[in-house]
């Protein structure tokens, strides 16, 4: 049956992948396609039957296809337990981190690629009304290409509609914002885009940039950083969501960010200046810090000009691929985009070339004629067969029966 | 006890409808299975392919029909589980229509038909799965088996687990499709047409 479809690779208890509250996940593989997979297990609780967490993560990320998502590839019930069959990622960004990073310090060109990566998945999510809440390097993995995916989205949920169930027990504590510290319940996309933007600095630096202790702890060590806003600030966050209870807090002054990420460019400094406002109203949006200056490559500023171009993936060595085997495939495989051979740019040359297949218009003026035959064609045919009709039954039928 | 909203009177009304539609239209038992257009998950295939029906009381209680009126099942809900948010009970009928649009071949060989001997614990299940689905905090099955449901925890469990794999998990339902629904109860009217009925 469909269980059989896929088998455990690592059985042991000791080759688990991860395990979690309700969850264990084991590496596996699939019978028919030979593909590696990782199999979450669930187990239905006699208690409380689906946990809720699985029933949010299979319904969205069912939907959620994205490269920078983990892909959800089927389900599977047996007797007891529900198996979520997800596609095979080698690491987490945390142990990536560990492993490849200058003290978890990651290089700049990887900081970039992954927080472009990150941002992107992100922001689908949120143009699929979907809050992830739960973002933190341990949350996102990362496979041998080089690919940044989320994962995990048994905290997530569907918004769209205004509600105002919202949990503010949300989001591990470190990467959590400010104003769900605060208690607000009417949060949105901001707070993920907060998370990202500890995830940022916590790359640039290797660690993580809050580490409070608790909920109040949390909130002075943020404070300490980005400085205590003032009292305008934090009335009109009351404003916005009167759920909250302001109360007094010591007055922390601004540290720039250059002082405590010396390592950081000025436009990875400014970027996270806005993902890390205090006031979620004037935090950036996920598809917005796409378009930062920082993402732009002509302004990226950790380049001179005679540098190797720059953000390549950064490549992940697995024990059973070498590098060389792994440049080899993407050479049988290249990039099929190239804008400078779009449409009235090719040159006659290069359809001469052998092994390109002929494009039937090069021309924008030769297929507007073509289209504009079409249209005339399509014209003729429709007045041809008008005539035909009035012919039969002595008047148009498509503007109805003479009147008598 | 809260005044129960004119909106979920709508839902019962409705519901009651496709109910009785189901029962004078005889479901011809040997229907040629349709071909599923979408990409089902296993768990779904494997479950259809289960000979045994959903929604159901278990084989050693005799079948009756309920003594409670969809519309009073409704008050109930609300009265015992106020907090339940109202786009729970729009999300039963585009449940119900979902599952009628894929012509969800039932275990059994034939479509899946909603009727009064299993239309109250499909909302219970429907009730439980969505609020957990929607809300950061519901009602525990417990709560919603004994003191709503009047069935036993276990039944609702496995109910439970037939409506999440019935709807093939696919609970997510776009806010467009919810105002568009939310707008059809507000302008209901004795006229509407119930979808069912052929």
């Amino acid at each position: 049956m469909a269980t059989m479809n896929y088998i455990q690779v690592s059985p042991l208890p000791q080759e688990k992948l991860g395990e979690g509250t309700y969850a264990t996940v084991y590496k596996g593989r699939s019978r028919t396609t030979n593909e590696i997979v990782a199999l979450k297990e669930i187990h239905l609780d006699a208690e409380e039957g689906t946990p809720s967490t699985a029933i949010r993560e299979i319904s969205l990320m069912k939907e959620l296809k994205h490269v920078n998502i983990v892909r959800l590839h089927d389900v599977i019930h047996t007797e007891t337990k529900l198996v979520l069959i997800f596609e095979f990622c080698e690491q987490d960004l945390k142990k990536y981190m560990d492993t490849h990073g200058d003290r978890s310090a990651l290089d700049p060109r990887v900081v970039h690629s992954f927080m472009r990566q990150l941002l992107t998945g992100v922001a689908f999510c949120h143009e699929n009304r979907v809050l992830h809440r739960d973002l933190k390097p341990q949350n996102l993995l990362i496979n041998r290409k080089g690919e940044l995916k989320i994962g995990d989205f048994g905290l997530a949920r569907a918004f769209g509609v205004p509600v105002n169930t919202f949990s503010n027990e949300v989001v591990t504590l470190w990467y959590r914002a400010p104003d769900v510290l605060l208690g607000s319940r009417t949060y949105s996309t901001s707070i993920d885009v907060w998370s990202c933007g500890c995830i940022f600095a916590e790359m640039i630096s290797g660690m993580p940039l809050f580490r409070g202790r608790d909920n109040q702890d949390q909130l002075l060590h943020i404070m300490r950083i980005i400085g205590t806003p003032d009292d305008r600030t934090l009335r009109k966050i009351a404003q916005d969501s009167p759920e909250i209870v302001i109360k007094q807090y010591p007055r922390y002054p601004k540290v720039p960010f250059q002082q405590i990420l010396p390592k950081a460019s000025p436009a990875a400094i400014d970027l996270l200046e806005r993902l890390l406002q205090f006031d979620p109203a004037k935090r950036i949006s996920a598809a917005e810090a796409l378009n930062h200056p920082y993402f732009q490559p002509a302004s990226t500023q950790q380049y001179s000009f005679n540098m190797p171009p720059p953000a390549p993936p950064p490549y992940y060595h697995h024990p059973d691929s070498t590098q060389t085997n792994f440049n080899q495939q993407h050479q049988q495989h290249p990039v099929s985009y190239q804008p400078h051979l779009a449409l009235g740019n090719v040159p006659a040359a290069y359809y001469q070339q052998p092994g390109i297949a002929q494009h039937p218009t090069n021309t924008h003026a030769q297929y507007q004629a073509q289209v504009q035959a079409q249209q005339a064609q399509a014209q003729a045919q429709a007045q041809a067969q008008a005539q035909a009709q009035a012919a039969q039954y002595g008047f148009n039928p498509n503007y109805g029966a003479p009147p008598r | 006890m809260p005044h129960p909203d004119t909106s979920t009177m709508v839902v019962a009304e409705v519901v009651q409808r496709v109910v009785t539609a189901n029962e004078i239209v005889p479901v011809r038992l040997n229907t040629p299975i349709p071909p599923i257009r979408f990409a089902p998950t296993s768990a779904f295939r494997q479950r259809i392919l289960n000979p045994t029906l959903p929604f159901r009381a278990p084989p050693h209680v005799t079948q009756s029909i309920p003594n409670i009126s969809i519309r009073d099942y409704l008050v109930r809900i609300l009265k015992y589980c106020p907090n339940t948010p109202n786009e729970v009970f729009i999300a039963i009928l585009v449940h119900l229509d979902r599952m009628a649009l894929r012509s969800i071949v039932g275990p059994a060989g034939y479509p899946f038909v909603p009727h009064s001997l299993n239309i109250h614990r499909l909302i219970i299940a429907a009730v439980s799965v969505c609020s957990k689905f929607y809300s950061d905090t519901y009602y525990s099955t417990a709560r919603y088996a004994k003191v709503v449901g009047g069935i036993c925890k276990d039944e609702l469990l496995k109910h439970e687990l037939d409506f999440t794999l019935l709807t093939d998990f696919e609970l997510a339902i776009p806010s467009y499709v919810l105002d568009r629904y939310a707008l059809a109860i507000i302008n209901f009217n004795c006229n509407l047409a119930v979808p069912f009925v052929n």
